[in-house]
């Protein structure tokens, strides 16, 4: 039952997170739609690292459900992040960048 | 010599050089526009499959002529000149662009009493540039094309005037500053390491190690490409930007503001596929991306309540399932992208339209102020419904003929869990979508919901049920296109 509560409790902040606009029967569909969808995709985006390594996936299947469970809600956190900010969106196009060349780089040296 | 070849990019720079010129004269344009506007489609169709050597620079032909020195070298058998490669393939991608183009052009023309030359300009640019990039058999000149392709975005928008689209036209050309010159930068290594920018000649070098395969010249180009193609494609971290660009452009340009990302994830794609799948771990990286795609766009769409902004991210995250079905990797798993892409260039550029029609009566695009409109316009809205239906994936929509191909190739290829996640976003779709035509047409209309045009132009009618026609008849025989694409998959793996 306390992750039900968990969960209720999280809707609940999802609520007020949202938006400062009355909140209606569609915004908050559309959010528990969106917190499900993340929720599930963690899941399943921790799962395909099976095919690199069976016992990593387990681990971070673990790690993620738990991380998102304590996290919740999840959709409007992921909202804030995706805002048409310029600071926000160079940042993480500047991570992005230096991840990818960093991971491609170094990565290859070890094939 | 198949002079139809350049003639698919020297007409829409034609046209969009002669619609500048007469900007003023409106009768004259509109003539213009729909002639040289629907030439296009007709000439993908005639034309005949085969290489196009700009300059006549004909490796094979020219071997004879070569100085002595360099008479059976590794660049004896180099493609000087830009080349360009029309194939079925193209044909099918420049038609559909083609179609989409003409009918958004036409919407435009119904929509605005004043039409504008320069606005014209842009999307015939537009056009040529995308072509071009499909085309294009060299690095180097897909980097220019699609320069001028992201340059024309910028000038759609900014002609749009809509609200903020300024702001958003500024932040799209100060990222642009990032991806694009980080994606010539790459382009640079692979010169630097091969000494050329031909895709062929670049296979010719790695497949036959005349350069080492992992030489720090080949890792950092695919590195700074790949970050290019996401860029380009509007795929995470760009997909913000990418559906803030959708959203800004009157629906007529959104329309084909789309099917231009669409063919430039394409084009890099395809050839980013030729070039470096031998890199391990290449298609793992493909399917990072378009998971984040998938997920991060129909998530943010199904948070949005501006119907516009909810399209252009739901645009993003089928551009994750295109992705999805390269990373994976497979022919057919390729075959169903090739087939989502021509899927969503025409399902997201009908509901631009159909929708934008919305915009054109009430001038808003907020679902919380609308209601109602099924009663203004019931066969729109229909069409509009079913559209959805087409992008979520039902049956007998085209939609739902690519994704089922690419959760059986994801299932056939062992992703398990990639084609569940496909089947919950087409639900997450779905739901979106549903939900935005109940507020948009069937809740009731508010009180204070204000008219500036009584009804819809019968032409933006037309235009939506030509798409939604070849929508369905995709569905229903997807042959037509998938007898193409899958030997071209198997050609690519």
């Amino acid at each position: 039952m306390s992750f039900y509560r968990k969960f209720l409790s999280s809707v609940k902040d999802l609520k007020s997170n949202l938006s400062k606009d009355p909140t209606t029967m569609d915004n908050v569909s559309g959010a528990i739609a969106a917190e499900f969808l993340i929720f599930v995709s963690l899941i399943l985006a921790a799962l395909f690292l099976r095919h690199i390594n069976a016992i990593a996936s387990i681990v971070v299947v673990i790690l993620a459900a738990v991380l998102a469970f304590t996290n919740m809600p999840l959709a409007s956190k992921v909202k804030s992040e995706q805002s048409d900010s310029l600071e926000k969106m160079s940042f993480y196009i500047i991570i992005t960048l230096g991840v990818l060349v960093a991971l491609i780089y170094w990565g290859l040296k070890y094939v | 010599m198949n002079y139809l070849i350049p003639l698919l990019v020297v007409i829409p720079i034609l046209s969009a050089l002669i619609v500048n010129i007469f900007d003023g004269k409106d009768k004259t344009v509109k003539a213009i526009s729909l002639v040289l506007g629907i030439l296009v489609p007709i000439i993908a169709i005639c034309a005949t499959v085969g290489v196009q050597y700009f300059g006549g620079h004909n490796p094979s032909l020219l071997t004879s002529s070569l100085p002595a020195n360099l008479v059976n070298t590794l660049v004896a058998g180099y493609n000087t000149g830009i080349v360009y490669a029309f194939a079925n393939i193209e044909r099918i991608f420049i038609f559909l662009m083609g179609i989409v183009a003409f009918l958004a052009i036409l919407t435009y023309f119904s929509e605005k009493k004043e039409v504008s030359g320069p606005y014209l300009y842009l999307i015939f640019m537009g056009l040529a540039s995308v072509i071009a990039l499909l085309l294009s058999e060299d690095i180097f000149n897909m980097y220019v094309f699609f320069e001028i392709t992201a340059l024309t975005q910028v000038g759609i928008i900014v002609a749009s005037s809509t609200e903020d689209n300024y702001e958003i036209a500024l932040k799209y050309l100060i990222l642009g500053a990032i991806g694009g010159p980080m994606l010539l930068l790459g382009i640079g290594f692979i010169l630097g390491t091969i000494g050329s920018v031909n895709i062929a000649d670049i296979i010719f070098v790695i497949s036959n190690k005349f350069v080492q395969p992992y030489s720090p010249g080949l890792v950092i180009g695919f590195a700074l490409i790949l970050f290019g193609w996401l860029y380009s494609a509007g795929l995470p971290p760009f997909h913000t930007i990418k559906s803030a660009v959708y959203s800004k452009a009157r629906p007529n340009g959104s329309a084909i503001l789309q099917g231009f990302s669409v063919l430039c994830m394409l084009a890099f794609g395809i050839a980013m596929y030729k070039i470096f799948a031998y890199i391990p771990y290449f298609n793992t990286a493909i399917i990072v991306f378009a998971i984040l795609a998938m997920v991060l766009g129909v998530a943010m769409s199904a948070m949005e309540v501006d119907f516009r902004r909810m399209i252009a991210f739901l645009a993003v995250g089928e551009l994750g399932f295109i992705a999805l079905g390269f990373g994976i990797g497979t022919q057919m798993s390729i075959a169903a992208a090739l087939f989502q892409a021509a899927n969503e260039i025409v399902i997201t550029a009908m509901l631009f339209i159909g929708f934008g029609s919305v915009y054109y009566l009430t001038n808003t695009s907020d679902t919380r102020k609308l209601g109602g409109l099924i009663g203004i316009d019931s066969k729109m809205a229909i069409m509009v419904l079913l559209g959805g239906w087409a992008l979520a994936g039902v049956p007998p929509f085209n939609g739902f003929q690519s994704k089922l191909m690419l959760v059986q190739a994801a299932l056939d290829a062992g992703y398990t869990e990639l084609a569940i996640l496909a089947i919950i976003v087409s639900v997450v779709i779905f739901f979106t979508f549903v939900k935005a035509f109940h507020n948009v047409y069937l809740q009731p209309k508010p009180s204070e919901l204000k008219f500036v045009h009584d009804k819809i132009p019968k032409v933006t009618v037309f235009a939506v049920a030509i798409l939604l026609i070849i929508c369905l008849v995709l569905g229903i025989c997807p042959n037509i296109v998938t007898d193409v694409f899958i030997p071209f998959a198997g050609g690519l793996i």
